[in-house]
């Protein structure tokens, strides 16, 4: 099997220096055509036949030469689905190509560099050595500079030029980063490197600088934000087959992979460089999505949708990393972070299709009508259908909207971000909230591209709009279908074969190992993680607690005190909502809006907490550790597993040298419990109650303020509903309203510390948005009637 | 800081020229020589890294003639040959980058008939 290896790269090579002697013998833009469409088509069976053992590591010695001299490709589960990506992403594209790129000359060129591309893409991520990974991505850096200059006109020679430099930029500090971490560890291949800096110390001065280099020059390839200026420039410009190729894989695989790669594999389980990657795909997801709102040019427009998409990548990946890194020994926490790396390279898969499809439709539209001006554009919905379809399919894919793979990927990194809030550190909150912001966001500037091209009466442009020829109407359409169809990958049995052995490379290289002494003691853990039923417990475990809180939450009845979340009730909960997960229907299953809300309800006890003098426990009773063999017992309860999260991951490292005592940190204030419990055991201790006391005081003079705000704005909203001249204006207030009265529900859940009035105003947050959007989207609606 | 990191804080030195050349320069020329020299310091950074100093004597190329005493003698003086090799690699990519790019330059010049970034639509700032 390990034959084939190389093949990957050595197929499109060939091709690289074959197609351009070709397209010279024949003038014939389609003869051309077919021979990278078989080899790329090659390369697709390969990466097939190898997920077919999708978690053995596949290493190839080039020229049977192996460790100290050799140089080796290496296909473990990552870079099999990054070849998959790949090698999918690719096919449909020249596939597009065939048609599209008869406008354009010398099809040779063209075929030969987009297999030059390709082959650079490929080897970066199959490449087992860090060297490697800097010529081949020379290979794509190159190739791709000619491909964005290929029209030769202004614009794309100075986009070419742009990116050229920026790029090159990357290289040069790539290569610095090689060059201390050769000299740091005297090795290149990163396997050699991982194992040096675990069993050498860590890491040192020399590595920080080295990592700060790779960051820079993969950040820059992967052109998340600050250092992403050449992305916006260079994508629109290429044609649209490369502009797919560009935005949906050739920055995953150069820039986000290795960053993945290095961060996980290489540096190893730290999380400062998790920490730097949540921030900067954070920023990139925010401001990403912030330009695309602005912008007038189609192409554009997803130019910096891609840069906010890469963003969620980014930040869920670097997430986990953190995760993984405080983990130590706690295993909700390296469960919850798993699953924010299983979104991230979810979301990675998902956005290389959408992307890629959201690009072929601008091309079509281009070619169709002549333009990509949005304000030049419209009708199109009703004179090029498919098109249209295939459109309206990635832009509601991308925005999140259920069915699609998009809504899953988003909806897992925002509920594993809230989850990491509420086991390792607050701060996750941040990204989290922002992540539903963003997703709101692009949901708007989508909307707005399908208002604009898809509907209302075709535009001087689109008046003689014809479909576009059945090979490009084949792409667009097979990468819709994918884009629906990557919702199969929640299914446990498809992502058990394609995503979780990537998630596993990335999670056990950066496991709790990154000390020898706790190398020892996490090998049984590391066992542990993935017991019997392979990769199903990874989720099971997760939603399953989630679900009880959400059950918890639910059960407006509950009464304080009380312990409801019994084992029988929250397991048929836990099913449910895996049920929902993996698409198939449960007993008593509950609806979507559960999951999403029991995703955001870790933001409750964050909230109680600080209205809550009694439950602010300054100290409290030293508690014993759980001896590891009760917490694996399979009779285990829920309750008692929720109680463990929310002790030990408050407070992760608030441990007693001796290690056999731990204290408790602020108690979960759904563990009702715990919370009396400790408090009695307080009793004497007046001190924390004085404190306590005044801290209520404070927390309640605040409520009183908030509420008398909040009551004061809902006068003055219920005026302008009553004075206000236009609709518009009383939309405007009505919405108002509505988050206020979220607020409002808020102030009475911190007042009463009753958790269900946090339910309401979520429900209530939902009703409102969707409420208002509907009514703008009818009196918009009814002034294009006018 | 030691007089033996003298050497390496001049290759970033270079480094940090090359980048100021690209970042403040307007003439694309002179954003191509930035460039390059971006280019070489990294590549000189590589070969400083290989360098080393034997137990006795100077370090010698790590290139094994008829006359030498034999592989491990040379093994013992000689200075890392890997870095030597890289940059060779390293060399042949800068050189095909830098083609490329001259090309887009004297494109962009016979579009524009000036080689100032300032005149360009897409390269301001």
């Amino acid at each position: 099997m390990d034959q084939v290896v190389p093949l990957l790269v050595a197929i499109p090579l060939a091709g690289g220096f074959l197609i351009p002697v070709i397209g010279r013998l024949t003038k014939s833009h389609r003869a051309t055509a077919i021979l990278p469409i078989l080899m790329a088509c090659g390369v697709l069976v390969i990466a097939v036949l190898l997920l077919a053992r999708p978690d053995e590591t596949v290493v190839y010695w080039m020229g049977g030469w192996t460790f100290p001299i050799g140089i080796s490709l290496v296909a473990d589960g990552l870079s099999k689905l990054v070849v998959l990506v790949i090698a999918v992403i690719s096919v449909l594209t020249l596939l597009f190509s065939l048609e599209y790129m008869t406008h354009y000359t010398s099809p040779g060129l063209y075929y030969g560099l987009f297999m030059l591309m390709l082959a650079g893409m490929i080897g970066v991520v199959i490449s087992g050595d860090i060297f490697n990974i800097f010529v081949f991505l020379e290979i794509a850096g190159i190739a791709s500079y000619a491909l964005v200059a290929y029209g030769t006109e202004s614009d794309e020679l100075e986009a070419s030029f742009k990116y050229l430099v920026l790029s090159a930029i990357a290289s040069a500090f790539i290569l610095v980063g090689v060059a201390f971490v050769y000299n740091v560890t005297g090795q290149l291949n990163w396997a050699k490197i991982a194992e040096v800096i675990r069993t050498g110390g860590g890491l040192t001065v020399p590595l920080y600088v080295a990592a700060a280099f790779f960051i820079m020059g993969f950040g820059l390839k992967a052109a998340v934000v600050p250092f992403h200026a050449w992305l916006p420039d260079a994508h629109p410009s290429a044609p649209a087959p490369i502009s797919a190729m560009l935005s949906g894989v050739l920055i995953k695989a150069c820039g986000v992979y290795v960053l993945c790669r290095l961060a996980f594999s290489v540096l190893g389980n730290h999380q400062t460089f998790g920490t730097v990657l949540v921030v900067l795909g954070t920023l990139s997801m925010v401001l990403g999505a912030l330009m695309a709102v602005g912008q007038g040019d189609l192409k554009r427009l997803l130019a910096y949708s891609s840069i906010s998409q890469v963003g969620y990548v980014v930040a869920a990946v670097g997430a986990g990393l953190v995760g993984l890194a405080l983990a130590k020994d706690s295993k909700p926490l390296a469960v919850a972070s798993e699953f924010a790396v299983f979104g991230g390279l979810f979301h990675l898969m998902n956005h290389a299709v959408f992307k890629s499809l959201l690009f072929l439709c601008s091309g079509s539209i281009e070619q169709a009508t002549g333009t990509r001006q949005l304000d030049r554009l419209s009708g199109l919905g009703r004179r090029m259908p498919v098109t249209g379809w295939s459109l309206r399919v990635g832009a509601l894919a991308i925005s999140g909207v259920p069915p699609f793979g998009g809504f899953w990927s988003k909806l897992i990194i925002i509920v594993a971000l809230a989850q990491l809030a509420a086991l390792a550190h607050w701060a996750f909150y941040i990204p989290a909230a922002l992540a539903v912001a963003t997703a709101v966001v692009t949901l708007v500037y989508y909307a707005k591209v399908q208002r604009l091209v898809l509907g209302g009466e075709p535009s001087d442009a689109a008046q003689g709009a014809r479909e576009v020829p059945a090979a490009m109407c084949v792409a667009s359409v097979v990468l819709a279908v994918l884009c629906l169809a990557s919702a199969l990958v929640i299914l446990p049995s498809v992502r058990s074969r394609l995503v979780d052995p990537a998630v596993r490379v990335l999670s056990a290289a950066a496991g709790p190992a990154a000390e020898p002494g706790i190398a020892a003691r996490s090998a049984p853990l590391a066992r542990r993680r993935w017991p019997r039923k392979k990769g199903r417990l990874h989720e099971t475990g997760l939603v399953h607690r989630v679900h009880v809180r959400l059950v918890a939450a639910l059960d407006v009845d509950a009464g304080r005190g009380r312990r409801l979340r019994r084992r029988g009730r929250g397991a048929a909960g836990g099913d449910a909502a895996v049920a929902h997960l993996s698409g198939r229907p449960a007993q008593g299953a509950r609806p979507a809006a559960c999951v999403l809300v029991s995703g955001l309800h870790p933001v409750l006890p964050v909230l109680l907490r600080a209205g809550e003098p009694g439950r602010r426990l300054p100290r409290a009773a030293p508690r014993h550790a759980h001896p590891a063999g009760h917490r694996e017992g399979p009779d285990r309860t829920d309750e008692r597993d929720g109680q463990d999260v929310s002790r030990e991951l408050h407070h992760p490292d608030a441990r007693h040298p001796d290690g056999g005592h731990r204290r408790a940190g602020p108690l979960h204030p759904l563990d009702q419990r715990g919370g009396r419990g400790g408090r009695r055991a307080l009793g004497s201790d007046r001190e924390a109650v004085r404190e306590t006391a005044e801290e209520g005081f404070r927390v309640t003079t605040f409520l009183l303020i908030g509420a008398v705000v909040l009551l004061l704005s809902a006068f003055l909203c219920l005026y302008r509903i009553g004075r206000g001249p236009t609709a518009p204006d009383r939309t405007v207030a009505i919405d108002i309203l509505g988050t206020l009265i979220v607020g409002f529900c808020c102030i009475m859940a911190l007042w009463t510390g009753q958790d269900f009035y946090m339910n309401i105003a979520i429900a209530w947050a939902l009703l409102s948005f969707i409420g208002t959007i509907a009514l703008a989207k009818y009196l918009e609606g009814r002034y294009y009637d006018e | 800081m030691t007089l033996a990191m003298v050497p390496y804080m001049l290759a970033l030195l270079i480094l940090v020229v090359g980048l100021y050349a690209i970042v403040a320069k307007r003439n694309l020329i002179k954003v191509i020589v930035g460039l390059l020299l971006l280019d070489y310091a990294a590549n000189l950074f590589l070969v400083l890294v290989g360098y080393r100093t034997p137990a006795e004597g100077a370090p010698v190329a790590p290139i094994l003639t008829a006359g030498a005493a034999g592989a491990a003698d040379l093994a013992a003086r000689a200075v890392d040959p890997l870095p030597q090799a890289l940059i060779l690699t390293s060399i042949v990519i800068g050189l095909s980058v830098t083609a490329l790019v001259v090309a887009l330059a004297i494109r962009l010049y016979e579009k524009y008939g000036t080689f100032d970034t300032e005149l360009m639509r897409n390269l301001k700032g």
